[in-house]
């Protein structure tokens, strides 16, 4: 279950929960509320302080002035490194989560040890568009993101007898994520600009079925990376850590040892 | 009271058995549907109907913007404007663009320039709205819906300024910077054009309208008549709050509206008209009309559930009657459903939407002609 706590940044109470033990890996979640993967964070954990934090205006945090754009959300994660005094951290991002992180190591890699990005927004490709997640429905959303339609089946089903306070935390997730993703869509060009100041071992994780951030945009990070490695994980949608919590951490656990810093 | 015929411009020629199997007749609705060999004679036939409007009587004639839908082929309204102050061009009839969408714009100096303009052309009979748009423009754009109510506030301050002060002079907001504001032409009406504000009837903006030193018509529109009802009394309970007591000439009601010999030939003529208004050209799914941002969490939950069970359902004209979407019937009959209106609220701006959905141009001006000759007359000392 991990264990909940909160620090406050800038007025603004930020919710974050910590998991296992050993060296911090900081998991940015997704913008989906749907798509926890409590397995995955559990594999995580039998070798890191998993830290998974609500984002700023997500969930259980607050939604502060001071975050108009998707810099707020690395300035801030910037100042949720320092306070926590994590040094020589692994950053593991998924979609929105990814981008986040991306846009804290461009800024600076002084507390990062790596980066493992699944899906990432943040960087585009011209020609392989985005799915537009603002107008699926809340049942194309779902289905969308999953390779598995079984699986977004039983979480559809599962979301038609959600709480009020679920539905009104899915909403919450939605306009901060239109906060910080609406225009320019699910990318910044600055961050592509700068993408070489990203100085540690990175990996790009990515579904062969992700129709929310297609696989072919991996190929605008290699060429702005040509160290990053990528993997892809077959019969996934959107997001693996969801699909194949087992593979997805795997392969992240290795690429950690490997790189070993 | 005062009347004003409003037009949206549908595309009423389109093919509605292909066009139901899109997501929306807004914003994905491919143009290929839109044939350009009908469109310069529905663009005159529209302008024709407004003209006609204003000849038999009506106070003012209203357009409106919309983009990149078959509900409205106006993206540009002050184009349409402009010819039709050409076409009444010594009539003492207001030109009403109600309204622009100041949020969607990154530059909205254009909007009081193009405004100032229209009022030169005019001699002073400009009415100038300002709206936010539908949700859907904010897809059509990729406008932030977060920030749709402070670029419309600040665009508002930024336009009447503009109006109003002596330029050069620089502005300093959040959304829009300009180290130069120095507005060419000058408004001809002092200080500035009426500015009138269409609304769907949120409490945020009611407030904000009635601000005293505001003051804005609000123009309640596609709304049940309880809702403008309930409105017109929340625009009058606000009013007092801020030490005041409204005007009637501060409370507008827009409404599709039909008018013909007998209450069954009302309804045998614009049934199917109506019904393709709202059951077609305006089906738009939440996603669409709701982005995240363009109203509060709350507002879109309590919107949601009132549309449950609605989604699939086709009103039927019964429907829209009953609950008073529409106006439709005899002259005694449309006059007997405003004065009732009237009596609840003391609203003395009707706008009826003398056009709508597939209606054929010989219908629109029979009963824009009926309205004008035989409603109009007996409200007026209202």
């Amino acid at each position: 279950m991990g264990s909940e706590f909160s620090l406050v940044c800038r007025g603004a109470t930020i919710r974050y929960r910590r998991f296992g033990q050993g060296r911090a890996l900081l998991f940015l979640r997704s913008e989906d509320s749907l798509a926890d993967a409590p397995a995955f964070i559990d594999v995580l954990a039998k070798d890191f302080d998993v830290i998974v934090p609500d984002h700023p205006g997500f969930r259980a945090s607050d939604t502060p002035d001071w975050l108009k754009g998707i810099g707020d959300a690395a300035y801030f994660y910037l100042d949720f490194l320092e306070q926590l005094g994590l040094d020589r951290v692994h950053l593991v991002g998924g979609s929105l989560g990814g981008w986040i992180a991306a846009e804290v190591a461009v800024r600076t890699c002084e507390r990062i040890a790596t980066l493992n990005l699944i899906a990432p927004f943040g960087v585009r490709r011209k020609g392989t568009p985005f799915g537009d997640i603002f107008m699926w429905t809340p049942q194309e959303n779902l289905q969308h993101r999953l390779f598995d339609q079984g699986l977004a089946e039983q979480l559809l089903a599962a979301a038609r007898t959600q709480s009020p306070e679920t539905a009104t935390a899915y909403l919450k997730d939605r306009y901060a994520t239109a906060r910080l993703c609406w225009h320019p869509r699910f990318h910044n060009p600055e961050l592509e600009r700068w993408l070489p100041r990203i100085v540690r071992p990175l990996h790009l994780i990515w579904g062969d079925s992700d129709k929310v951030v297609p696989v072919g945009i991996a190929e605008a990070w290699q060429q702005a990376l040509p160290q990053a490695r990528l993997s892809v994980i077959e019969r996934s949608g959107h997001l693996p850590q969801l699909e194949h919590p087992q593979a997805t951490a795997d392969k992240i656990r290795s690429f950690i040892k490997e790189v070993g810093t | 009271m005062k009347f004003f015929a409003f037009h949206l411009m549908p595309y009423r020629h389109l093919d509605f058995a292909k066009a139901d199997a899109y997501r929306s007749y807004w914003v994905v609705l491919p143009n290929s549907h839109y044939d350009p060999k009908k469109g310069p004679r529905l663009y005159q036939e529209y302008i024709d109907q407004l003209v006609f409007a204003a000849k038999v009587g009506f106070d003012g004639i209203c357009v409106n913007e919309h983009h990149q839908t078959a509900y409205g082929l106006m993206p540009a309204p002050n184009i349409i404007a402009s010819a039709l102050i050409d076409r009444t061009r010594g009539m003492d009839v207001k030109i009403a663009v109600i309204g622009r969408a100041l949020p969607i714009v990154s530059n909205p100096l254009t909007i009081a320039e193009e405004f100032a303009m229209l009022d030169n052309l005019s001699d002073g009979r400009l009415i100038a709205g300002f709206v936010r748009g539908i949700g859907c423009e904010y897809h059509s754009t990729e406008v932030n819906p977060i920030y749709s109510h402070e670029r419309f506030h600040e665009a508002h301050d930024l336009i009447v300024r503009a109006w109003t002060e002596t330029g050069p002079f620089a502005f300093e907001g959040d959304h829009y910077n300009f180290g130069y504001v120095n507005t060419w032409p000058r408004c001809v009406q002092a200080p500035h054009p009426p500015i009138w504000i269409p609304s769907q009837g949120s409490g945020e903006t009611i407030e904000w309208a009635a601000a005293p030193e505001r003051k804005y018509p609000v123009i309640m529109a596609f709304s049940p008549a309880d809702a403008v009802v309930k409105f017109h009394g929340s625009y009058r309970q606000q009013a007092e709050k801020f030490g005041y007591e409204i005007s009637g000439d501060q409370l507008g009601w827009s409404t599709p509206t039909y008018v013909a010999e007998t209450d069954a030939i009302a309804e045998r003529e614009s049934a199917e008209h109506l019904e393709a208004l709202f059951n077609n050209f305006f089906h738009i799914p939440p996603e669409l009309l709701f982005p995240p941002g363009y109203t509060s969490i709350r507002s879109l939950q309590a919107m949601l559930e009132s549309r449950k069970g609605l989604a699939a359902a086709r009103v039927t004209f019964k429907d829209l009657t009953t609950r008073g979407n529409v106006i439709v019937g005899s002259p005694a009959t449309v006059r007997e459903k405003i004065e009732a209106i009237h009596a609840r609220t003391g609203f003395r701006i009707m706008v009826p939407m003398t056009q709508f959905g597939t209606l054929p141009d010989e219908l629109v001006k029979k009963s824009t002609q009926m309205f004008a000759e035989e409603v109009a007359p007996t409200l007026r000392s209202l």
